[in-house]
This record gives C-alpha cells, structure tokens and sequence, in this order.
C-alpha cells in the first residue's frame, strides 16, 4: 500500500516539521523558560529533521534511523546549553512520525507531547506522555479528581537535552487509509477532551488544515494559555487535497 | 418506476409497475388491471402518466373512485395515495429510482459523534466550559429543495452541511458566534451571492447560504432562560 503524508498545518512553525514527500512530521515543545525552551525545540526539530531526511535519501528510514534522529536532537540541545549561560536547562519534548511507503507508521516521542491516531471514529493515544502526573497516575497514586494534579503539570520524566542520552518510545504500526493522525503538544491536550478532538477529526479530516485550525482554536477559546502546535496528517485526502489547496 | 399495489381487506393481492402511458382498471378481462368483482364497474377508472405525474380518472364508473376517502373524478396520485375502488384500496407508490435520486441531492447533516477509545484517559485537568455563545442559539433554516422548511439547531460545536465527496462546509460554535468554512470539494458555499474563500466567514442574521445547490437561512434565536 502506498501511504503518503497528507496536508498539513503548522502553527509555530519554529517548533513543526513536516517534510510531505518522505512522510515526515515532527513536533517540539520546549521548556526552560526564556529564550532556552524555543531554542530547544527548534534545534530538535531541526536535527531530527536533518538525521531524517539524510536516513530517506540513502533508503527506508528504519528505528535506528529515528532512534539516532533523538540522540542528534540531544546532543545538540545538550551541546548548546553547555555552550551559552542563558541557555543552561533547556529542554524539549519531541514526538517524530515517518510514514513508510510500505505501509507503516514509524514514530516515537519523548515527554508529553502525543502522537494521536483516528481510525473508525476512535481516537487512541499512540503515545505515553513521560510525565511525573502520568506516572503517579499509573500507579494509581492519583485520579482525576486529586487535588493539586495542576502543580505536577508540565514535570517530565523525560525530555530531550537534559541527560547524556535520550531514550524515546520506539512503535511502529500498519497503516489504513482512511486514519487521522495528530501530533500535538499539551497546549491542545490541556484544553481540548479526546472526544473534543475526535470530534474534529472526523468532521474536518478530511481537510487537514482546517482540522488543525479548528483545534488550535477551540484550545484557544478555551483560554489556551500555552502555545499550542498541531500537525495533522491525513493519509486518504493527500491527493484530493493536493489539487483543490494547491 | 411508480408502482401500484393493490389490496383487499388488507392482504396484497398484486404489485405491479405503472408502465403503461394508460393503464385501465375494471371488472371486464381487457382491463390493464381486471378486478373480477360486481362492485366494479366494467371500465372503472384509468390511470394515465405524463413524464413523472400519474393522473386518475373515473370512467363515471357506477360506485365511483376515492383517493384517502375523497371521491375523486381527476386526480393526480401523490405518494403514497390510497385508491379505493368497492373493496379493494389500489395503492400509489411513485418512483423509486427518482426518489432515491432525490434523496441523493438532499443536503446531509452531520455532527459527528466520534468515540473515544476505552483505554486509560490521560490525566488532566480539563475545564469543563462549553465553549458557546452565550443567551442565544444559531438555527438554520432550508429554504429549497428536498428539506425545504426543515430547521436545524446548531447546537453542537460542529455542524456539517452538504454532499460528502462533493461539496461539505462546517459550521463551527465558538464563544464569540458561528463560523461557516468550506471543509471539501471544489466548489466553495455561497453566502449572500459570495462565494467564501479558505477562510473562516463569521455568519450574521439572515445570511443566506448556498451549499450543494441548496439554499438555507442562518439565524439566531434568544435561548430561554
């Protein structure tokens, strides 16, 4: 089956990706305050890019390949860091999605930015966010209903330049075509519902673009105070798409 | 094909295509339909089609032609209509194939429900605000076509209009009003004689949209309290 990656839409562009052709789409959310976070998420973003694009030109892009894209993304926030006072403690997350010609969805993140999918009107999280709430909440140290979840919000337990080595959450997956995949980052998650984002994506799907509006919007009618960042890919609407959004 | 059916006592006793230009009815054998009965007359009456009316007639039969319990002399068959003729009803299904074109041209609604896997929720501490507009509520009225009359309360965040595949746009709820977006196809809804670009087009009172051929009012109504 060939799979392509649809259209997709960008909102701060400093911290997305997405290369259409080899079936790229990367996303960051950096963190560590001042110039340090967006900093981080853009060099992320950039080498995984960049390890990525050079993995596509010589073949199929394989977990190695994206296993080593997060080791590049590290080193360099890592070696930045080191290098600039202002810039010590950044970090990002970083969630990375190769759709495969062969029919298959290579991804993998790093803290608690997620990779969605819609498949038959269900929407499942692809990811486990690595965070310290996520893990209390899987030991069943907490509910929803516990107070003072909102002060554990945004502490990783993993992220991309804080330690020598990253290690991301490596899947991969056959894709349908007609599925709905969303990267985001807790922007969107922290005020949208899943059944919020269902919703959308499967009225507005079939128009990537407008999906990803939609959702930034409704995050930020709902006071979104985070930046958020969407990519939304679609595998069915790409050629459709194509023509119609130039 | 129109059809009819007719029945005694409730029992179907025959289901046959109205594809004569004129199809008789009546107790003698070279009727259309013979219905082999006293209370029949021998030509009793006559349904004749033109393009995609079908008109009754009684032959001054001597019990005379009721369609839904009015006697009849002329009559052109709706739908469904009952032909009553001494004891035997004589029903009028029309076309078909025209309905089911018809229904194709109908605008569809669609507000998606879509599920949620049943698998853990992340934890998160979502605000429970429904973003809407406050103290009234967008309604859309169809203006032509198959719906014509029908109204639509756009109560959910999300509400699509139009022919999946063909023509789709969205109208979105948002605190601040409604919003109509072209969603897919490639001709784009018409608001007030304007064809809408890419973008977001906020709607006002009595905005006359286009969708798919169908034309509809938007309109907003004070919710009660």
């Amino acid at each position: 089956m060939a799979s392509h990656v649809g259209q997709v839409r960008l909102r701060n562009e400093d911290r997305v990706a997405c290369d259409a052709g080899r079936g790229l789409a990367v996303l960051a959310d950096g963190m560590g305050g001042h110039a340090g976070g967006a900093e981080a998420a853009l060099m992320a973003v950039a080498a995984w890019m960049e390890r990525m694009e050079q993995g596509a030109s010589t073949g199929v892009l394989h977990e190695e390949d994206l296993r080593e894209a997060f080791s590049l993304a590290n080193c360099r926030v890592r070696s930045a860091a080191a290098g600039d006072p202002g810039l010590r403690g950044m970090g990002t997350t970083l969630v990375g999605a190769c759709f495969r010609g062969d029919g298959t969805l290579l991804y993998a993140h790093v803290g608690d930015s997620r990779l969605y999918q819609l498949r038959d009107g269900v929407l499942r999280s692809l990811t486990r966010d690595h965070s310290v709430l996520r893990a209390q909440w899987d030991a069943g140290m907490i509910d929803a209903d516990s107070p003072g979840t909102a002060l554990l919000r945004g502490l990783l337990t993993r992220a991309v330049g804080v330690d020598e080595q990253v290690e991301p959450d490596v899947a991969v997956l056959g894709l349908e075509p007609e599925d709905i995949y969303l990267l985001c980052s807790d922007g969107l998650t922290d005020m949208v519902t899943d059944s919020g984002i269902a919703e959308v994506l499967a009225t507005l799907g079939v128009n990537p673009p407008l999906a990803a509006e939609h959702l930034i919007d409704l995050a930020n009618d709902r006071g979104g105070m985070d930046n958020v960042s969407v990519i939304v890919v679609s595998s069915c609407a790409a050629t459709r798409l194509g023509t119609e959004l130039g | 094909m129109p059809r009819l059916i007719l029945s005694m006592d409730g029992l179907v006793l025959k289901e046959m295509p109205l594809e004569r230009e004129r199809t008789t009815i009546g107790r003698k054998p070279h009727n259309d339909i013979q219905i082999d009965n006293l209370a029949i007359s021998g030509e009793h009456a006559a349904i004749v089609t033109i393009l995609n009316d079908a008109f009754l007639e009684d032959l001054n039969s001597t019990n005379g032609t009721y369609v839904n319990g009015q006697p009849v002399k002329k009559h052109v068959l709706q739908n469904n209509d009952v032909v009553e003729l001494g004891k035997y009803r004589i029903k009028f299904v029309a076309d078909q194939a025209g309905a089911q074109s018809e229904q194709d041209e109908a605008v569809v609604f669609g507000s998606t429900t879509a599920g949620v896997s049943g698998e853990a929720p992340a934890p998160s501490g979502l605000p429970a605000a429904n973003a809407a507009p406050v103290g009234s509520i967008g309604m859309i009225q169809i203006l032509s076509g198959t719906h014509a009359g029908r109204t639509l309360e756009l109560s959910k965040s999300l509400t699509t209009l139009g022919k999946p595949g063909t023509q789709v746009a969205v109208i979105t709820r948002r605190p601040h009003g409604y919003f109509i977006t072209h969603v897919e196809g490639t001709v784009f809804p018409v608001v007030n004689g304007h064809p809408l670009d890419a973008q977001a087009h906020r709607l006002n009172d009595h905005d006359i949209i286009e969708i798919a051929g169908v034309k509809m009012e938007f309109f907003s109504q004070a919710l009660q309290a």
